[in-house]
């Protein structure tokens, strides 16, 4: 940017020149110049507006030192691929595949625990959907909705972007209801309690 | 230790100083800061700049855009022959050649801290007082400042964040408290952001300060666990089933010549006129190694405002360790994860203060996470080799995956009765932590198929109370 | 043991925004009287500015700050004089640059702590700044000669404005 300063300089300084020596102009000029010159202002000055809509103000962000250091929630990974759309990207079957091992190996596991089924029956309820009452918990495992599912339910599945998070995340929820994993942390404390009476 | 502004005497101590020492150490009397020796005559307490981390600039662009006002400005008055509008533009000429001109200053700043009473339990609130002297000879005219409060510790009241201005010489003070919390907490490095007058330049830097906070556990009681039925040759806690001189009775046989008098049992010839002996269960020692799960994975937290889990098993550890060294027993401690830390099991007052003194400030227990996240086959292995044949194990986890249970099966079947106690960092308002919390029941219930005892600790119970629910169901 | 976590206001700080405001204030009340632009313009200029002081957005402090100078502008092709001009403006600019610093600090540092000292240097060099221009460019005003040749005068702007596209690069 140089050559404007130079060019700039020269200018200034040719002008000056003509103040003091009026005679030496080789032309003659006329308004028209001094508006010609508004004009350029003009486009330059929009252009230098333009940049200041697109110029970011930069600054440090300070290092968030009031709290204690950020650590992971148990189930972090699960809420953020749920949340980050993961699951529902067009190239996600690994993540598909992830989650879905990990929530039927924690719904066999549930069901043979607190229902009474042995494995092969829990696979089999899985597969048909007939393990829950809920359309998009059973759509998990089951590929899709089973046929009891209202045809509401069915319409909301069309229209809804996120299904496969939606499927996961009523899956984790109907397994955690299914193994007594209550909402408030103090029935937890009481389920806890009686949990460990029954186990040997 | 001077806490009020003042100007300073003719000796600028130049901001060349290299080999900072932090000064603060030399006159702090507070007994939470690790005093070092300073015996050099010519560092004067605060005098002296802090070293820095790491320096670095960025521009704002906070005046992008001032040169539009005055090409705008001055089109118009061009256009519309007004010259006071030309006038205007050269404001606008004015204000970009000083954005220009602007650059930001390299701060030399001497960062000490005071801390009040030394945090004596968990939960105190320490007081902190950080004083901020400008040690170079530049005026900091836009001096933002945030202390680098330790990782585990929560601002509980002020603010531990400053903005000033200061002439050289010149000093500022802000004081907050933390909540203590257990284990040895370093503060970091302090973050100080330095701007010039114009505001168009911004330096950043890392000023390395010293200081520490230690908080030994609260005494979390002691805890009594009723250990499995191994033992060792020597007098100390655990039941057996052999009658003998014991603590515990078990049994009254006919009285032999030689008996000591003491164990006669004086009611019963005083009722039949039979002399019999009372005879007590024989109570052997055992050997016992506390094994802390401190890898990656463990490092979890339920409630932002509550300690990790990590953190609880450390306290665990420390009753566990206390209650069963007092009963006699030998207890040895290890760290399973990336950092290592084995102390093979003792008995006495010396290694009870060793495994005290382990657990509050070895960085394998660090409030901290370590950055490795491998899997810990080989650490696993080091410390299998390690355990003495005899030992059992009292294994400290969150369970938070399925390879340690793994793990803690595999040492029960070869022969360390394994006891797990197990913080839970529970979350129950989101689908994954609702998921996670399945899974880990799942995991507690697979230990207690295999026959391994597994107390399930929640965040708002005590720990004895976690051992006592748990202890109800576990057979003499 | 459970401890409320604390959270920082990272909001504008108060001392700045009050500057802010009443610099805006003073700009639009220098020119006012003579022209009814100003007047129109000035209204919703301190407004802008004040709801981006309350929530912390940049860009409608700098918006209310445009829309003050679009009234001057339009006040001064209409005949504002020269005094009036150069106060609105430099009051303008010195109102614009407190409201980001106390953008800048509360983004930073949050309400809670003191700041005052950071922000007034900054804001007290800006004001001096602009007044010594203004004062600078009324006396060339004054002491200006008439009757400058067209050409001298073209070929002088130009080189300012070529001057000024040089003085971009660094953050004009």
């Amino acid at each position: 940017m140089d050559k404007y300063a130079a060019v700039g300089v020269a200018l200034v300084t040719l002008g000056l020149g003509l103040v003091l020596v009026p005679e030496a102009a080789p032309f003659a000029l006329d308004a028209w110049a001094v508006a010609l010159v508004g004009v350029v202002a003009l486009l330059l000055g929009v252009n230098r507006v333009r940049e200041r809509r697109r110029t970011p103000i930069d600054a440090e962000e300070l290092p968030a030192i009031e709290r204690a250091q950020e650590l992971p929630r148990p189930g972090e990974e699960f809420d953020a691929a749920v949340e980050e759309g993961d699951l529902d990207a067009l190239r996600s079957h690994s993540a598909r595949k992830r989650v879905r091992e990990r929530l039927e190996a924690a719904a066999v596991n549930a069901l043979v625990r607190h229902r009474d089924l042995d494995e092969t029956a829990a696979r089999e309820a899985l597969a048909e959907g007939t393990w829950t009452d809920d359309p998009w918990a059973a759509a998990q495992f089951a590929g899709g909705f089973p046929e009891w599912t209202p045809l509401r339910v069915r319409l909301l599945g069309w229209t809804t972007r996120s299904r496969h998070a939606r499927r996961a995340t009523r899956a984790a929820d109907e397994i955690a209801r299914i193994a007594d994993v209550p909402d408030e942390p103090a029935e937890l404390a009481d389920a806890a309690a009686d949990a460990t009476e029954g186990t040997a | 230790m001077s806490a009020t502004a003042e100007p300073s005497e003719a000796e600028a101590a130049s901001a060349d100083a290299t080999g900072a020492t932090d000064a603060a150490a030399a006159t702090d009397d507070a007994d939470a800061d690790p005093a070092t020796s300073d015996g050099d005559a010519e560092t004067r307490a605060g005098r002296v700049a802090n070293s820095v981390a790491s320096s670095r600039t960025r521009r704002t662009n906070r005046w992008t855009g001032i040169t539009a006002l005055a090409l705008l400005f001055g089109a118009a008055g061009l256009l519309a022959t007004r010259p006071p509008l030309v006038l205007a533009a050269a404001v606008g000429v004015g204000y970009a050649a000083y954005a220009r001109a602007g650059d930001a200053p390299e701060p030399a700043l001497s960062i000490t801290r005071e801390f009040g009473d030394g945090a004596s339990e968990p939960g105190d609130e320490v007081r902190v007082v950080v004083t901020v002297r400008n040690v170079g000879d530049e005026f900091l005219p836009d001096l933002r400042i945030a202390d680098g409060v330790p990782d585990e510790l929560v601002v509980s009241d002020g603010v531990a964040r400053l903005g000033t201005a200061l002439r050289p010489g010149e000093a500022a003070t802000f004081e907050y408290a933390v909540t203590a919390r257990r284990g040895t907490h370093e503060f970091g490095p302090a973050t100080v952001v330095a701007r010039g007058f114009t505001g168009t330049i911004e330096r950043v830097q890392s000023v390395e300060t010293d200081g520490s906070l230690a908080c030994p556990p609260s005494a979390a009681g002691l805890v009594d666990l009723p250990l499995r039925s191994l033992t060792t040759p020597h007098a100390g806690r655990v039941s057996t089933d052999v009658g003998g001189s014991g603590v515990e009775f078990h049994s009254t046989r006919e009285y032999r010549v030689g008996d000591p008098l003491s164990r006669v049992d004086w009611n019963r010839l005083a009722r039949t006129g039979e002399p019999t002996t009372v005879e007590f269960r024989e109570e052997r020692s055992a050997t016992v190694t506390v094994v802390v799960d401190a890898r990656e994975a463990a490092y979890r937290r339920g409630d932002p405002a509550e300690r990790h889990a990590v953190d609880r098993s450390v306290e665990a550890a420390d009753g566990v360790a206390d209650a069963l060294l007092g009963g006699g027993d030998k207890v040895g401690l290890a760290a399973l994860g990336p950092r290592e830390f084995w102390l093979a099991p003792a008995a006495g007052g010396g290694h009870r203060a060793r495994i005290a003194d382990a657990l509050a400030t070895d960085r394998a227990f660090s409030p901290t996470p370590p950055e490795s996240t491998t899997l810990t086959g080989s650490h696993a292995r080091r410390i299998e080799q390690r355990l003495p044949e005899s030992s059992q194990v009292i294994l400290v986890s969150p369970l938070p995956d399925d390879w340690i249970v793994r793990r803690a099966r595999l040492w029960n079947a070869r022969g360390h009765l394994v006891t797990v106690l197990s913080p839970d960092p529970m979350v129950t308002d989101t689908s994954g932590g609702r998921l996670a919390a399945v899974e880990r029941a799942e995991r507690v219930s697979r230990l207690r198929e295999a026959g391994l005892r597994v107390v399930d600790w929640t965040a708002d119970e005590s720990l004895a109370a976690a051992v006592a629910g748990t202890e109800r169901r576990w057979t003499a | 043991m459970s401890d409320a976590v604390p959270e920082l206001t990272r909001r504008p700080t108060r001392a700045a925004s009050a500057i802010a405001v009443a610099a805006l204030g003073a700009a639009a009340l220098a020119s006012a009287p003579y022209s009814r632009y100003v007047v129109w313009t000035g209204v919703p200029a301190v407004a802008l500015l004040a709801i981006g002081l309350t929530v912390g957005s940049r860009r409608s402090i700098t918006f209310g700050c445009a829309t003050l100078l679009v009234g001057v502008l339009a006040a001064g092709v209409e005949g504002l004089p020269a005094l009036p001009t150069l106060a609105s403006v430099t009051a303008t600019v010195i109102a614009w640059d407190a409201g980001h610093q106390a953008v800048g600090v509360g983004e930073q540092l949050g309400r809670e702590p003191r700041t005052v000292r950071a922000e007034l240097p900054h804001v007290g060099a800006t004001a001096a700044v602009g007044a010594v221009i203004a004062l600078g460019s009324y006396a060339a005003f004054f002491a200006a000669p008439g009757g400058l040749p067209v050409s001298a005068v073209a070929l002088a702007l130009l080189g300012a404005v070529s001057l000024l596209v040089a003085l971009r690069v660094r953050g004009g």
